[in-house]
């Protein structure tokens, strides 16, 4: 294999799991924007939030796993089924149905849930099993902040001017910042990224493919997969849909509006929540202003892929990391220009198309 | 113009008690900016250090407000009046900082240079820096528009053109990137060669212009006289880093003045990044680590030089606040207000929107750049971190709780958050020596926290009060 393509092969694989990355925190920022037309400027921060959960479950998660119940189906097993339950409830289709729908739940949590064990329990390091736990803890405490963020700061605004939405969001994003400021310290800290003997899945004619990357990209599919299902499979998913079309209408057709947006955030969170601890196995350094840029890069991306679009965002997302890669290793100096490039898109698209690559048409009314 | 009005009659009853007016007339903002600009010069203002008329400390606090009135207000007109949201005045504010900074002691010494402010000694060299600059920036844009309006002419161009052009470009110069290794643009021919012969003839014609220029600008140094060079220098300075910045907003404002509310929020963000980007890769301004500017001093002896910088920083501030105050009250003021409210309706009554708009956002950008030079020159050195999306963002803060729309609101708010920050900072110094304990380590707390205070307020406060604190009432209607 020539150089050249070994070299490019390469970086599109890092290039492929930066946009993973960038592809979970667009895809919150597209929901939230599709549902209530708000700029959720806090977004980037629950990210930072996630990564920092991520880091004290880290530090401290390892005396914790020492609990040999980790490795035991009876543990996972209901996790899963609450999950799937979650997931998959249908709210009252008759009781045959839901007989059904529940044993094959419960068949699913009991495979996931014996899955799970049996790879926590095959581990002869804690490194990856750290990185399981603290991607749950990251998830729960980033879907419960994302939660009060809609319900403390932005549903009482939301009859009122945009702007007004859009200058809390920053509010919210500063008291983010300077309260993790406050809490985690100013100073970055390192993560405990899971220790390996070799940190390559295989290696093939020079190329490799590391452990970390694969499971970022991993994560990510499975995560997509899933919101894929909730938005297209689910009633939820038809709700939201409904409310992300047409508010007002939405509100008129029974949908409980204001569980939808709140789910819409949750989800989102949730999703922000993964993309901080992946990335602080990635790149093991967490600090209380690392959502900033990300976010807004991040925002860019679901703008180039059209905004309140989610395969736009994933595909911005994609789009916007192997791009960002590529000036970083083949322009000279590209590594001083890698924001600039992501706000020079933003600009370009905000001026060619400014519904983005897959964004409908907006048609404004008078 | 009689539909606009300056205030549509659509007071909703509701909710009228909140937004009253707290700030009843001008003499509220009046009061609290001469206490600000005033009391550094009481004896002993704070803690009785005994500097005489003159208190460092306050000093400095009154001039960063007073910048930051300059700032804010000029981003009032944006915000407020023409209802054009922008969250990139940091940008404008950076190009005013960095011309001024740059061409002062660059192009502004060694003319006779017999002491050791050899910077501020030579006027006609900073306006050669200016004019050439200016003159260069404005035959660019020139060629670059004509050959956009040629393209224009020469048929029907597809809508999409551009989107495909910039596509099939991007792709060349991927394939060409990647096929040739590490070196950019190796092929002579194609868009990378005409980009580089482009800024060969821009630099080229920057040389001569300041070659030919040396003689007329060494005689406008000389003509003026010594004592009056410092402030020559300074003047300069400012009027070509708000020029400058005036451009760049002609530049920025009439593409993405197309974009409404959010997205123009998020056009002007990546605007200021770039800008800040750019900085961050120009070797001659510093790169990341910053440039030194010469600050403006007559007397180097220690806490003095705030002294003659004063009247600079509140005659600017005033400046900008009369032409926003009285722009606002103009027809063209009327205009734009009626185009915040309805741009649909606007354009209706014959207003033309588009140039409004951008002559809000370029008169706008100039009073930024104005207030970013004589930042530049108040601290001395400047560096892109202190022109990022957090300056933006503190500004846009200013203007909304003062009230979008409101001037003398946005003063008083203006004021207000300025102080608010060195207040916390100070808490426990402030504490007299019989206070309790608990008092004092509350002051270290806040102090800690002030950050966290500070944005906890901004949410409640908008929560509260979404037309903003300090607004006559006549701010945008909710």
């Amino acid at each position: 294999m020539p150089d050249w393509l070994q070299n490019l092969i390469q970086t599109l694989i890092l290039g492929l799991s930066i946009g993973a990355i960038y592809a979970l925190i667009a895809v919150g920022y597209t929901m939230v924007y599709g549902v209530l037309r708000l700029i959720n400027f806090a977004h980037g921060d629950v990210y930072m939030v996630g990564a920092m959960t991520a880091y004290f479950v880290g530090t401290a998660g390892f005396t914790v796993l020492s609990w040999p119940w980790w490795g035991s189906p009876l543990l996972w097993a209901p996790v899963f089924g609450a999950v799937f339950l979650a997931v998959f409830y249908g709210g009252g289709k008759g009781w045959a149905l839901e007989a059904v729908r529940a044993f094959f739940v419960a068949a699913a949590a009991l495979v996931f849930g014996g899955l799970i064990s049996l790879w926590i329990g095959s581990m002869d390091k804690p490194g990856w099993a750290g990185v399981g736990l603290a991607l749950v803890a990251a998830m729960v405490v980033c879907g419960a902040l994302g939660m009060l963020i809609e319900l403390l700061a932005y549903r009482p605004l939301r009859s009122s001017p945009r702007i007004n939405s859009l200058i809390t969001a920053i509010g919210v994003s500063m008291l983010l910042m300077y309260g993790g400021q406050a809490v985690f310290g100013a100073t970055p800290k390192a993560f405990p990224a899971p220790v390996m003997d070799n940190p390559f899945l295989f290696q093939v004619g020079g190329i490799s493919l590391g452990k970390i990357d694969a499971m970022i990209i991993g994560v990510t599919l499975v995560l997509m997969l899933v919101l894929r299902h909730i938005v297209l499979h689910t009633r939820t998913g038809l709700a939201l849909r409904a409310v992300s079309h047409r508010f007002d209408t939405a509100s008129l057709m029974g949908i409980h509006i204001d569980r939808i947006v709140s789910l819409t955030f949750v989800l989102g969170s949730v999703l922000a929540a993964a993309a901080g601890v992946l990335i602080a196995c990635k790149f093991p350094s967490v600090n209380p202003l690392m959502g900033l840029m990300m976010g807004l890069k991040a925002f860019v991306a679901a703008v180039l892929g059209g905004i309140g679009n989610i395969a736009g965002a994933v595909l911005g997302a994609v789009l916007l990391g192997l791009i960002e890669v590529m000036v970083n290793t083949y322009v000279p100096g590209g590594s001083q220009w890698k924001d600039g490039v992501a706000f020079a898109i933003l600009i370009a698209v905000l001026l060619i198309k400014p519904s983005g690559l897959l964004g409908g048409k907006a048609i404004e009314k008078v | 113009m009689s539909v606009a009005g300056g205030q549509l009659p659509l007071e909703t009853p509701v909710r009228r008690h909140l937004s009253a007016p707290l700030v009843a007339n001008w003499w509220v903002p009046l009061a609290v900016v001469l206490v600000v600009a005033l009391a550094p010069w009481v004896e002993g203002g704070r803690g009785l250090l005994g500097m005489g008329g003159w208190d460092k400390f306050w000093a400095q606090i009154a001039i960063v407000v007073g910048i930051n009135l300059t700032l804010a207000m000029s981003l009032q007109l944006i915000n407020g009046i023409a209802g054009q949201f922008s969250l990139g005045h940091a940008g404008f504010m950076a190009v005013g900082a960095y011309i001024g900074g740059y061409a002062v002691p660059t192009h502004g010494g060694k003319l006779g240079a017999e002491d050791e402010m050899v910077a501020w000694v030579h006027p006609g060299g900073v306006l050669l820096y200016v004019v050439a600059l200016g003159v260069v920036t404005v035959a660019t844009a020139g060629v670059v528009f004509g050959l956009y309006k040629l393209v224009g002419l020469l048929g029907r161009v597809h809508k999409r053109g551009p989107a495909v052009v910039f596509g099939v470009l991007l792709a060349w110069l991927v394939v060409d990137i990647v096929t040739k290794g590490k070196s950019a643009g190796s092929n002579p021919l194609g868009a990378i060669a005409a980009l580089g012969w482009g800024s060969a003839a821009v630099t080229g014609s920057f040389d001569w212009i300041m070659l030919r220029g040396v003689g007329a600008a060494e005689w406008v140094s000389g003509v003026t006289p010594a004592g009056y060079r410092q402030p020559a220098c300074l003047v300069v300075s400012l009027l070509g880093g708000g020029v400058m910045a005036a451009m760049a907003g002609l530049v920025v404002g009439l593409p993405t003045l197309r974009l409404r509310g959010d997205y123009l929020a998020i056009a002007t963000l990546g605007v200021s990044e770039l800008i800040r980007t750019t900085i961050t890769n120009s070797g001659p301004l510093g790169r990341a680590t910053g440039l030194s500017v010469p600050t403006y001093s007559v007397d180097a002896e220690a806490g003095v030089s705030a002294v003659y910088f004063f009247p600079w920083v509140y005659g600017v501030a005033i400046l900008t606040i009369l032409v926003v105050w009285r722009i606002q009250h103009s027809p063209k003021g009327r205009a734009l207000q009626c185009l915040r409210e309805d741009e649909i309706a606007a354009g209706a009554v014959g207003i033309d929107v588009t140039a409004h708009k951008v002559l809000a956002f370029v008169i706008g950008a100039g009073l930024a750049g104005m207030g970013g030079a004589l930042f530049a020159h108040y601290i001395g050195y400047i560096n892109p971190k202190q022109f990022d999306l957090t300056k933006s963002i503190e500004l846009v803060v200013m203007v909304t709780l003062g009230g979008l729309g409101s001037v003398p609101g946005t003063i008083v708010a203006t004021v207000l958050l300025s102080l608010f920050q060195p207040a916390l900072q100070t808490a426990n110094q402030w504490m007299p020596a019989w206070a309790p304990g608990w008092a004092t380590s509350g002051a270290e707390l806040l102090n800690k926290y002030r950050l966290v205070i500070y944005s906890l307020l901004l949410i409640v406060a908008i929560l509260v009060r979404s037309r903003g604190w300090l607004s006559f009432g006549r701010g945008k209607k909710a």
